[in-house]
């Protein structure tokens, strides 16, 4: 039995957000052009990767098993699975996060996952984190909502969950190539969330008063991230011009995470899997030039760490 | 995996009970040494390792002032005094820190000789995948196997979980070299696996560097 006839696709749905796509790109170039001029419409076409292809489905249980069996039937046929396709589900019956944590996505989400080659330099590879944050964060607040991202990049509006992002990493079986999945759940037009979550989780429905078009906001989100991507590998060819200049050029993802994170400052509970083993409470600091979170404990000494997450104490 | 002459390996360990571990510079700066030769250092302390060990010199540069503290305790020897104060380079040889091995670290320098080990690709968190935690909870230590295109380790980088897929011989899990919630320097060993016929070998190690080390 092929994918297709487990998974019925939406055809109509993909091509509205491919045509979708094409103008909020555009847009988004006249709306960058003051602060980057011409290297604006570059730094666009270098993410024009995301949404090159859609894989839309009406429900599914898993994105990211999709996205896999995707990329191993792709692979299988010849061509290697194009980076920059998007699995997207109306609604997801068996999501699940980071350890194995259940995520709730009933139809009114935006559910997606996307592939990618991992194209940036090792080093930099962690920066896909910090760029779905800043791109989650940006949709949102370009509806006027006033989310604040929380390291490393959870969003959230007064402290309840209005979006939560999971990447993992991918060997392919067939071809042996090596893949990104990134996925990422948006609370847009969800409004019933099960009991245990009602307290922690919020949707843009329910903060606005009103729904927001799911394709138009799928079709910024992925411009967004398409152009933070753009903009990191920008900076990448910048920073190895540089190589030998005393002075680098600053990595413009670190200056805009900040200015919508409301981490630095806060009390924290930190731990590798803070909900189920805290490890220690610390003041969070400040973020470092490759995204590692510097930790003031209360034994009076400093930490920085490169993974793990954080529960806001105030 | 040839055998080792134990014996030989015992008596050269036995007469230098050492580990030269070398300290270089990471850039280019302005060094100033806040050690001495033959100062005992100690290296960093607490459940986290979150306790920075002996501070042993200052590199600046660019105004950016950065201290550089002791991985290990032990000894500082061969200290280049006459850098105190200069301008070097990368990779420039500062000193040494000798440190005095233990018997587990001499049992475990040993096995890294026999034992292939399962290597960190970068500076991250790493843990087990649940299946593998669960063998390893439920089976005897030194049972549980693995085999090429099985996911072992999970590898977490800024909230980017990536299983690492095992592509040697099918061995045994031996030693666990990493704890899950310390961070892992790129290139440090995170697993030492044992071809399953060599097993009894490697115990026959172990018990001889047990009984006749002091």
């Amino acid at each position: 039995m092929g994918i297709d006839s487990v998974y019925p696709r939406e055809h109509p749905w993909e091509e509205r957000l491919l045509g979708l796509l094409e103008g909020c790109r555009e847009a988004e170039v006249l709306t960058r052009r003051p602060k980057w001029g011409d290297e604006s419409g570059v730094i666009m076409r270098r993410g024009a990767d995301i949404g090159r292809e859609f894989f839309c489905y009406p429900c599914l249980d898993r994105g990211m098993r999709q996205a896999r069996e995707l990329i191993e039937t792709g692979e299988k046929k010849g061509p290697a699975f194009i980076a920059g396709g998007v699995v997207i589900a109306r609604e997801m019956e068996k999501s699940r996060g980071r350890f194995d944590r259940l995520w709730y996505a009933p139809s009114g989400g935006a559910w997606l996952t996307l592939v990618l080659n991992p194209a940036f330099l090792p080093e930099n590879r962690q920066f896909y984190s910090l760029i779905l944050g800043v791109a989650c964060c940006e949709t949102i607040r370009h509806y006027g909502v006033e989310a604040n991202i929380k390291w490393v990049n959870d969003i959230h509006f007064h402290g309840q969950k209005l979006a939560g992002i999971l990447i993992q990493g991918y060997t392919s079986r067939t071809l042996g190539e090596e893949y990104l999945l990134l996925g990422i759940g948006v609370n847009v037009n969800n409004t019933s969330f099960p009991e245990h979550l009602r307290p922690m989780a919020i949707s843009l429905q329910e903060i606005l008063g009103k729904k927001v078009p799911l394709e138009d906001f799928i079709a910024l989100l992925l411009t967004k991230i398409g152009w933070h991507i753009g903009l990191m590998a920008h900076f990448e060819q910048r920073y190895l011009e540089a190589f030998y200049e005393p002075v680098k050029p600053a990595n413009p993802l670190i200056e805009q995470w900040k200015l919508y994170s409301d981490t630095p400052g806060r009390r924290v509970l930190y731990g590798t899997n803070v909900y189920d083993e805290p490890l220690f409470a610390a003041t969070a600091v400040d973020i470092d030039h490759t995204g590692a979170i510097i930790l003031q404990r209360e034994e009076g000494i400093t930490v920085r760490e490169v993974s793990g997450e954080i529960i806001y104490l105030n | 995996m040839s055998e080792l002459d134990l014996d030989r390996l015992l008596i050269h360990y036995r007469e230098d009970p050492y580990e030269d571990f070398v300290v270089e510079t990471p850039n280019t700066g302005w060094v100033r040494f806040m050690a001495d030769d033959g100062m005992k250092v100690e290296g960093p302390k607490g459940t986290w390792q979150h306790i920075p060990g002996t501070l042993l010199y200052v590199l600046e540069r660019e105004r950016n002032r950065i201290p550089v503290h002791a991985h290990i305790n032990g000894t500082i020897s061969e200290l280049q005094v006459d850098l105190n104060g200069k301008f070097v380079e990368a990779n420039t040889y500062l000193m040494s820190v000798r440190h005095p091995m233990t018997k587990d670290e001499v049992i475990d320098k040993i096995l890294k000789q026999v034992l292939v080990t399962f290597n960190a690709p970068e500076r991250a968190k790493y843990f087990f995948p649940p299946e593998i935690t669960y063998k390893l909870e439920k089976k005897k230590h030194g049972t549980v196997l693995v085999r090429p295109g099985e996911e072992i380790i999970i590898m977490s980088l800024m909230k980017r979980d990536t299983p690492l897929i095992y592509n040697g011989e099918p061995g045994i899990i031996h030693t666990v070299y990493f704890q899950p919630n310390i961070s892992i320097d790129q290139g440090e060993p995170l697993l030492g696996i044992c071809p399953p016929g060599k097993l009894n070998y490697i115990r026959k190690i172990v018990q001889k560097i047990q009984n006749e080390w002091a």
